[in-house]
């Protein structure tokens, strides 16, 4: 497999690089099913295979937990980590050739906090101040010293957010970043969502003209939306590859806290993101939390974390889940990792253990 | 100085009491098991009520009069006390004025806002506003409890003072001497407050006692001025405030997270001879020998912080309730400061604490028993007892994994669950 892979010099001191056992009381696949007792084996980095009771070559590092609860390592479906800054602006802000993924800042000390959550995948989306701002990719790390990325191009990044298009720039307002799109600028919308298109709204109004992008680019949709936006409306199913939540924290109203399981209900797949930087790796398991106590079922919420994210971000055959194959991330928590007491004991990222203790 | 009459205790219960001599209604808890207070083990026990108090705790007690609920086969628990709430108030984010009473500041109806609180199975609440950084001085607090309004129960809680709040930089750190200052200042105003009261009372009784003797010179000489009774001086809440913190009927409250900043709380509580409470705590862990020592309590925001941009210093570092439990500092929790949450995350914070190491018997203590000691109310909530106010959860044992129990205030069920029934 293709993984370019960047040195990272503030990385963690991983425990070592050589092959892994789990074992755990309960282990969650992410698939809907789970083993108890479980036991996964991690080969070169990936899971080689996973059962009641694994096969221990020699030499392999154990770690027994029986009374642990094991799951895929955790998705963040939209981040800016691991993005340069300032360095993708211009005055008419589309960037159709723009990508994450060959513009990565080496030394993101944020990104090693996020592992530290239980968050060994994330959408980094490029920088938020343009209306066409360029190509998300899935990165995963930093391990062994690099910072991974799953997938290169994760979809182009349409804007409809206000701070977008409100600026001292050719485009001023939402309406002539329609036009824009639908006119000189729609040969390079089509191009930068050739894998899709990620559709970055904050109000009902912006949702409406995302959805006139959509329809110019004519390809299928991931919708971005704040969980506190008022007159949410629901996108539809058919053109939708499904939704990211951002800010599902408990201090919402009802209404908006009633979102995942609208969302959820009305067919979508659902992932929740941090905006990291802005917030911590922490809120991600928070938000699903707070989803499972307003009507959002734990496994369900789970798979957005989990699953549910992978798929919605292209990476499910490489992670997402606990299969052999798969990249061999895990968390590992005393509890049910949405029970709000589980306490994180270990993470582990392509096969290695993590210091959580260690210092940023 | 001026000085006055003080009405000091509004009792929610005195009010609503019918005035006649016949015994307030019993309600009889039959067949379940008590946890005295979190931590403790189970006992079969009955719970006899007698208006909003437990009347008795035991075995196979008489019914009586009273009414019978049974609840065999569940668990009658304290209710949760949140010991810091912003979210009376209109907006949670505010930050107080010397002087503020928080009763004065909750407006609207509250309705919705205790709903949810209950729903999770708190009972009590302490109205606080933290100090604003640029305002230094008292903050009133109050506590409130049952009803569709929030029912006062004290309505001068206590004091909250800032100490370094907000304190990012050098030049904010210089600004502790000022913060130190003005709560030894506080003080010394409150001792001046007491003493103009004392003088007007001593005033007060020698010119009653002279009255017959100047009746008389003023029947002599009816040209002579006539005397004038001394004066009240002025009420003033946030000296009865502090008042009550020098009498030690409730401890002081100081926001303070740096180091150095908790330590001159410590300082200044044992200068004052006052029991404290640390709102806070980010560097708690580096001084939890001498939180521990002092006899103080801790009342912890959240574990997450969840804006990273905000200026909130110091980071709170993994592990603090657990460090602090450790070093035998008493834990509790406050929603106060705890961003990104709301009114009924109170069991939740106290959860994430217990995912960030906190025994989970610590946190529920820190939801009852601690926080009730926190507001200087431990002799009358927190633990299930004879004598004590019956703010109970009656359910499944008490855990914060997220079961509802029913909850009854002051011997009323306000959110019932319907188990038994």
């Amino acid at each position: 497999m293709r993984r370019a892979l960047f040195t990272l010099l503030a990385c963690a001191a991983f425990l070592s690089a050589q092959d892994l056992v789990v074992r755990a009381g309960t282990v969650i696949t992410g698939d809907g099913a789970a083993l108890s007792p479980g036991a996964i084996l991690i080969s070169g980095g990936k899971i080689a295979s996973i059962g009641r009771e694994v096969a221990l070559p020699a030499g392999t590092t154990e770690l027994d937990l029986p009374t642990a609860f094991v799951a895929p390592g955790f998705i963040d479906c939209g981040t800016n980590l691991a993005v340069q800054r300032g360095v993708v602006e211009d005055e008419r802000g589309f960037l159709p050739q723009y990508r994450v993924g060959e513009n990565l800042a080496l030394e993101d000390r944020a990104v090693l906090r996020h592992l530290k959550s239980g968050i060994t995948t994330f959408l980094s989306l490029p920088p938020d101040a343009n209306p066409l701002a360029g190509r998300a990719a899935v990165l995963s790390g930093p391990a062994r010293g690099g910072v991974s990325v799953l997938r290169s191009d994760a979809g182009g990044v349409a804007s409809l957010r206000e701070g977008a298009w409100l600026r001292e720039r050719q485009v001023t307002s939402l309406v002539g970043a329609l036009q824009a799109f639908a006119t000189a600028e729609l040969d390079g919308l089509r191009a930068a969502s050739a894998e899709g298109l990620l559709l970055l709204t904050s109000s009902a109004r912006e949702q409406q003209a995302a959805g006139r992008v959509q329809t110019l680019a004519n390809v299928p949709a991931t919708w971005f939306i704040a969980a506190n936006a008022d007159d949410f409306v629901m996108p539809p199913k058919e053109t939708s590859r499904g939704v990211v939540l951002g800010g599902v924290l408990p201090q919402l109203h009802d209404r908006h806290l009633d979102l995942p399981r609208r969302i959820l209900e009305a067919g979508h797949t659902l992932g929740f993101q941090t905006a990291a930087p802005r917030y911590e790796g922490a809120t991600l398991r928070l938000a699903a939390i707070t989803a499972t106590q307003h009507g959002v079922e734990r496994e369900a919420a789970l798979a957005a974390l989990t699953s549910g994210a992978a798929k919605l971000l292209g990476v499910a055959d490489k992670t997402g889940t606990l299969a052999p194959g798969k990249e061999g991330d895990l968390v590992i928590f005393d509890r049910h990792p949405l029970d709000p007491r589980a306490r994180l004991l270990h993470v582990v990222q392509d096969g290695s253990v993590v210091d959580l203790a260690r210092e940023d | 100085m001026r000085f006055a009459v003080v009405l000091l205790v509004m009792l929610a219960g005195l009010a609503l009491r019918p005035l006649e001599a016949q015994s307030p209604p019993r309600l009889l808890l039959r067949g379940g098991e008590v946890l005295v207070s979190a931590g403790s083990a189970l006992v079969r026990a009955d719970v006899l009520i007698e208006g909003e108090r437990i009347l008795e705790v035991g075995p196979g007690l008489a019914a009586g009069d009273a009414v019978v609920r049974d609840v065999t086969g569940l668990v009658i628990a304290p209710a949760y006390i949140d010991a810091g709430t912003p979210f009376l108030f209109d907006d949670s984010a505010r930050r107080g004025a010397p002087g503020e009473v928080a009763e004065d500041l909750i407006s609207g109806d509250r309705a919705a806002t205790l709903g949810r609180m209950r729903r999770v199975g708190i009972g009590l609440a302490c109205a606080d506003l933290a100090p604003a950084n640029d305002l230094r001085g008292p903050v009133i607090c109050n506590a409130f409890t049952r009803g569709d309004a929030p029912v006062v129960l004290e309505r001068l809680g206590g004091v909250t003072f800032g100490l370094g709040t907000r304190t990012v930089n050098f030049a904010g750190r210089q600004a502790r001497a000022a913060d130190i200052q003005n709560v030894h200042g506080a003080f010394a105003a409150a001792r001046r407050y007491r003493k103009s009261i004392e003088k007007f009372e001593k005033d007060l009784k020698e010119f009653e006692g002279k009255a017959p003797e100047r009746a008389k010179e003023e029947e002599k000489d009816k040209t002579k001025e006539r005397k004038i009774a001394p004066r009240k001086p002025r009420t003033e809440d946030a000296q009865e405030c502090l008042l009550r913190v020098l009498d030690g009927v409730v401890p002081l409250r100081i926001e303070a997270n740096w180091k150095e900043d908790i330590e001159a709380a410590l300082d200044a509580a044992s200068k004052a001879n006052v029991k404290l409470v640390i709102l806070g705590a980010g560097e708690g862990a580096l001084v939890a020998k001498k939180l521990a020592d002092a006899g103080a309590i801790v009342l912890l925001p959240a574990p997450v912080r969840i804006d990273t941009n905000a200026l909130e210093a110091p980071r709170r570092a993994p592990g603090l309730a657990k460090a602090l439990v450790a070093a035998g500092v008493r834990v509790g929790f406050t929603t106060v400061g705890s961003r990104g949450f709301r009114e009924d995350s109170l069991p939740l914070i106290a959860a994430l604490h217990v995912g960030d190491g906190l025994d989970e018997d610590a946190a529920l203590k820190g939801l009852t028993s601690v926080a009730a000691e926190a507001l200087g109310l431990g002799q009358r909530f927190g633990r299930v007892e004879k004598g004590r106010h019956a703010l109970l959860q009656i359910g499944a044992a008490p855990s914060l994994g997220g079961a509802r129990p029913t909850l009854m205030i002051d011997g009323t069920v306000v959110t019932d669950c319907g188990a038994n029934d």
